[in-house]
């Protein structure tokens, strides 16, 4: 027996959860369909495949304030700007899913990233399986799967007249409480996969480091930020102070990314990575060789996003072919 | 011989006699036709020809600065080479062109709005020229997109931008496809002293994009790579275009890039110019 849920139970549900949590659903932004704060269950798009952006903004916004800080004749007062209401995700991709497990890993571990913290526990992620792969997708190839539940609080899987409900997590299960839930006999249909690619091995990316591959590679890549900024798992941020006047100071971080030529510039000038070809490799090293040698996965969960988006058509897949085989 | 085949043989021989080093053309890749870059006679061989071959190349001469090299280019990429030669970035008899006659190129399964109504289907100067200029019939541009912004009031213009320059996340690729933004670094990637916070911030986005746009006035050639790498889809030639016709109805149909005698009004001063 699986639990199920009609389509018009949906909107009521949704509709209902608006009145308590910031409900961030896949919406139309003009042509593009994104991850964004619904007011109404009519705003979610059902047939989005994949959206333009990842949901990381919500966990790592764009632009955050960390510290905001206010001068005045009694001296400094900081203050930490915190998550208003509590958030629900809902329509997520298991890959995106899986993308927060992914973070954690590294937001989390001491010293913890408050902020990201924060975001994390207060959010409830609301699934919807992939029917079949989009063009671009690997997601079998990272560890994930179509329709992995693991990474998510509750799954929806589409049906012929609604969805089969699968509450993974107990906070699954009491935002579930007011949604009226009925039960069917027959499973959901099973997603299509997209086919696992070989990976390399740990001595076939060492091996390979120095090789004029990486050079060749980047002749063609514009080293532009789209690959960083429609990632779910780059998590790269610079901070700056903004001091909107004498009294008012912010303290703010925003996305960054591994390929600007001034990402690892240091003082006094230095850059040790100071061409493309550094840069380019280093993204791929780091997401597919160094995160997984600390934190036992990858930091890339196969969303296709980067492969679809580069307008160099730089594909993750290709390389990772092209590194283990020959 | 097909066109493909033209290009190949002109490639292949570059490369063997030493010519040059490299021949900048058009490869398949694994989505789509992608830049491919052939340094030895057997890597010309992925080199393709079609109305998928969008991209303007040109960008990359500037990675290939002072070295000999060889490019596929289309009418409208030639008038980019032309910009970048004027402003002493690339030296003539380093790049040799391998000019294309253009059938006009396709974006997402349609014909280029841009090369509906291109008039130019050879390139003003080449090396080689490759190809049969097409016989279509080409319907002026009317600059309507331009002139419905025109139309609009202030406010209302105010609000058209913002709206747009709100879904920008600040990743770059517009600036990093054209060949035109070659600045070593960007005024609003400088970081000391900094002029243009980090903030991934409305006014930080309009002030990019509109500076940017200032920035390539009389030097934009409307190959709109700029918008076709835009992955939240902002109307960025829409802007180039506006200035684009600005600048020819003040300076006498000035196009940037279409002669190479001409030098660019916005970089050239006489004395009896009328500063009004």
């Amino acid at each position: 027996m699986i639990q199920t849920i009609s389509r018009a139970s949906l909107t009521l549900w949704l509709d209902a959860l608006t009145r308590d949590y910031t409900v961030i659903a896949p919406r139309r932004v003009e042509n593009l369909v994104l991850y964004k704060p619904i007011s109404s269950a009519e705003e979610v798009v059902y047939d989005f495949g994949r959206t333009g952006l990842s949901a990381k903004e919500h966990f790592l916004p764009m632009m955050q304030s960390i510290v905001n800080i206010h001068k005045d004749q009694n001296g400094l007062i900081l203050e930490v700007p915190r998550l208003g209401r509590s958030q629900v995700i809902f329509g997520l991709r298991p890959c995106d899913a899986r993308a927060l497990r992914v973070l954690d890993a590294v937001m989390l571990s001491e010293p913890a990233d408050a902020y990201y913290g924060e975001r994390r526990k207060n959010t409830v992620t609301v699934g919807i399986a992939c029917k079949e792969p989009q063009e671009g997708c690997f997601c079998t190839s990272m560890g994930g799967a179509p329709d992995d539940e693991k990474d998510l609080d509750i799954l929806l899987v589409e049906m012929n007249d609604g969805y089969a409900v699968k509450a993974v997590t107990d906070g699954g299960r009491a935002l579930l409480a007011g949604a009226s839930l009925s039960e069917a006999d027959a499973p959901p249909p099973v997603s299509k996969a997209p086919e696992a690619l070989q990976l390399p091995t740990l001595e076939t990316w060492q091996g390979r480091f120095n090789e004029a591959y990486w050079a060749r590679l980047s002749d063609r890549c514009l080293g532009c930020r789209l690959c960083a900024y429609v990632c779910p798992t780059c998590y790269c941020f610079d901070v700056r102070d903004y001091a909107e006047n004498s009294s008012e100071i912010k303290r703010l971080r925003c996305w960054d990314s591994c390929q600007a030529s001034g990402c690892y510039r240091l003082a006094g000038g230095h850059n040790p990575r100071p061409t493309k070809r550094e840069r380019l490799r280093q993204r791929f090293y780091h997401k597919l060789v160094y995160y997984g040698q600390r934190f036992q996965v990858d930091l890339c969960v196969g969303c296709g996003r980067c492969v679809v988006q580069c307008p160099a058509n730089i594909d993750i897949r290709e390389i990772i072919a092209d590194v283990a085989g020959q | 011989m097909e066109v493909i085949d033209e290009i190949k043989a002109k490639a292949r021989a570059l490369l063997e006699n030493g010519q040059v080093e490299c021949v900048i053309g058009y490869g398949l890749g694994s989505l789509k036709v992608r830049p491919a870059f052939a340094y030895t006679p057997a890597e010309v061989e992925r080199f393709v020809w079609n109305s998928n071959c969008n991209q303007n190349l040109v960008n990359y001469l500037n990675d290939k600065k002072d070295r000999k090299v060889a490019i596929v280019a289309k009418p409208c990429d030639v008038r980019a080479i032309n910009v970048l030669i004027h402003e002493s970035q690339v030296k003539r008899e380093n790049v040799y062109i391998i000019g294309m006659a253009c059938p006009g190129m396709e974006w997402q399964g349609q014909p280029e709005a841009r090369c509906r109504h291109c008039d130019q289907r050879v390139p003003v100067m080449y090396d080689v020229l490759i190809g049969q200029a097409p016989n279509v019939s080409v319907t002026p541009d009317d600059y309507a997109d331009v002139a419905a912004l025109e139309a609009m009031s202030s406010e209302e213009r105010l609000a058209f931008w913002a709206r747009e320059f709100d879904r920008c996340i600040r990743c770059y690729a517009c600036r990093q496809a054209c060949f035109g933004c070659y600045c070593f670094e960007c005024v609003a990637e400088q970081l000391d002293p900094q002029w243009v916070g980090i903030a991934i911030d409305l006014p930080e986005k309009q002030l990019f994009h509109i500076m940017r746009a200032y920035h390539l006035a009389g030097r934009c050639v409307g190959c709109q790579e700029c918008e076709r790498v835009c992955p939240m889809g902002l109307p960025l030639s829409l802007l180039n275009r506006k200035i684009a016709k600005e600048v020819a109805e003040l300076f006498g149909g000035y196009r940037a890039g279409a002669d190479a005698a001409v030098a660019p009004p916005l970089a050239t001063f006489r004395k009896e110019d009328d500063l009004e």
